[in-house]
């Protein structure tokens, strides 16, 4: 499981790059900033999945997991720990 | 990380809160409700300034098309409605036109929501509308939902949420009923605009030379079918001709034909309406068309069907009728149905120019209407509705 920091700063790059911004705070609310929209949030969520090879499910989708970098880094964490309860059930299985 | 996993979060049951349009959804900051009609004038409103069509026709018309389709219409029902977003100041930043309607899918009754014009204001744009509100309208009761004419965006965002296009509903066709004519206009873009006059008072003098001459191409021969006017009641006999050869089918009632006709028929954009029943002598009915022609113009295909073996009777008669109305061009989506016909062979194929998109969370239902074995045409489609 990659670290909260390194997740954090892969999605801040995925972000300004998305966004053609030069920096962004974690914290930073991208809705209350007006920096997104529907498109270049389908946009952020592609980067994101490909970068951290997770697929989110649309029953799913909670826009509010988009709302910050730290959000995003949250919502990946929680796919990383999900992803790490199913192998573990496998191997009980297995 | 190593195998792509899905994320699934259980953090809340979010599904059943999106489900209810009765009780405004709260996303934040902006709430999603079914349409009253208090927000019809707003709507409307909304309408001219985000659908290049609507600025065409009055405030009033708009807002009479919006009374007819949402709280008149046979199909109104409160469960599948409307949608509009507000903002925090209470004025709109969404909409999403729904229209419901019955489908037999398995000999049982099934409830489709079609989506058309979503739209969201500038500032509501940046607040995600037009994904908040599809992602509502698509957790919704109804079995399937679908969007017809889609533009690529609309796309992206139907994908992202679990839907996807219907391949079989997205070929689109064209036929140069004047063939100078309509390579005048395919070329008034492109060339100088001193030629594009010119090219465009010879064409039409062309066209009627070689009709003249009885060059092919150029002139349409009579039918031998016999043309009927299509009432509702004979569109309901010839829809049951066809009903055998699709497994998902509208269910339509005379109530519902009527007011479709109704609405088709106060649309004035596109030309004169026709819709004309096909009747051979020993066959009976053996197809149907309805469309609007626009003299020196396109004709659009609202909807054109045949029993099976009678495809290439219909493109015939459908083609002569619209060269006989002074037609350029004729321009229609393809029926499933007609891919081995004239339907193909004869006109000009484009596929995907607009999408007709699909979600269902039950997936042998929407294969089935992504294979072409469901009856959707542009009848209920977005092309004349606001």
């Amino acid at each position: 499981m990659k670290s909260k920091i390194y997740v954090q700063q892969k999605i801040s790059l995925i972000v300004c790059k998305t966004l053609t911004i030069e920096s962004i705070d974690i914290e930073e609310d991208l809705f209350d900033m007006g920096l997104l929209d529907s498109l270049s949030l389908v946009q952020l969520m592609v980067a994101i999945e490909e970068e951290f090879e997770v697929t989110i499910s649309p029953d799913e989708l909670d826009l509010e997991d988009y709302k910050s970098v730290q959000a995003m880094s949250e919502m990946i964490n929680r796919a990383a720990l999900t992803s790490m309860f199913s192998d573990f059930g496998w191997m009980k299985n297995g | 990380m190593g195998d792509r996993s899905t994320l699934k979060l259980n953090k809340t049951d979010s599904k059943s809160e999106a489900q209810s349009t009765e009780t405004p959804k709260k996303s934040g900051r902006s709430k999603i409700t079914a349409i009253q009609e208090s927000d019809i004038e707003e709507v409307a409103a909304m309408s001219q300034i985000y659908f290049p069509g609507s600025k065409n026709v009055s405030l009033e018309y708009l807002i009479e098309t919006i009374k007819l389709l949402y709280f008149t219409h046979e199909n109104t029902t409160p469960e599948v409605s409307s949608l509009v977003s507000r903002s925090a100041d209470g004025s709109i930043n969404g909409f999403l036109g729904v229209t419901p309607s019955s489908f037999l899918y398995k000999d049982e009754k099934m409830v489709a929501a079609h989506s058309h014009h979503l739209m969201a204001t500038e500032k509501g744009r940046s607040m995600l509308v037009p994904m908040r509100i599809l992602q509502q309208f698509l957790s919704g009761s109804q079995d399937f939902s679908f969007a017809d004419g889609s533009v690529e965006s609309s796309k992206l965002l139907w994908e992202r949420l679990g839907g996807s296009p219907s391949i079989s509903n997205c070929i689109y066709y064209k036929v140069p009923l004047r063939p100078f004519s309509f390579a005048s206009r395919m070329a008034e873009n492109r060339v100088p605009r001193i030629a594009s006059k010119v090219l465009g008072s010879f064409s039409g003098a062309l066209d009627l030379v070689a009709k003249i001459s009885r060059i092919p191409g150029f002139n349409r021969n009579k039918p031998m079918v016999s043309l009927l006017p299509l009432t509702p009641e004979l569109l309901l006999e010839a829809l049951h001709l066809v009903k055998n050869n699709f497994s998902v089918f509208p269910l339509h009632n005379k109530l519902k034909l009527t007011q479709l006709f109704h609405l088709l028929g106060r649309e004035q954009r596109y030309g004169a309406l026709h819709k004309l029943a096909l009747v051979d002598d020993q066959e009976g009915i053996v197809g149907w068309f309805i469309y609007y022609a626009k003299k020196r113009g396109i004709c659009e295909v609202i909807q054109a069907v045949s029993i099976s073996g009678k495809e290439d009777v219909l493109f015939d008669t459908l083609t002569w009728h619209a060269f006989d109305q002074g037609g350029i061009e004729l321009s229609g989506r393809l029926m499933p149905g007609h891919i081995r016909s004239s339907f193909t062979s004869k006109t000009i194929s484009i596929p995907g120019r607009m999408w007709t998109l699909v979600h269902s969370s039950d997936p042998e239902l929407k294969l089935e209407i992504q294979t072409g074995n469901a009856f959707l045409s542009r009848l209920e489609g977005d092309l004349w509705l606001l």
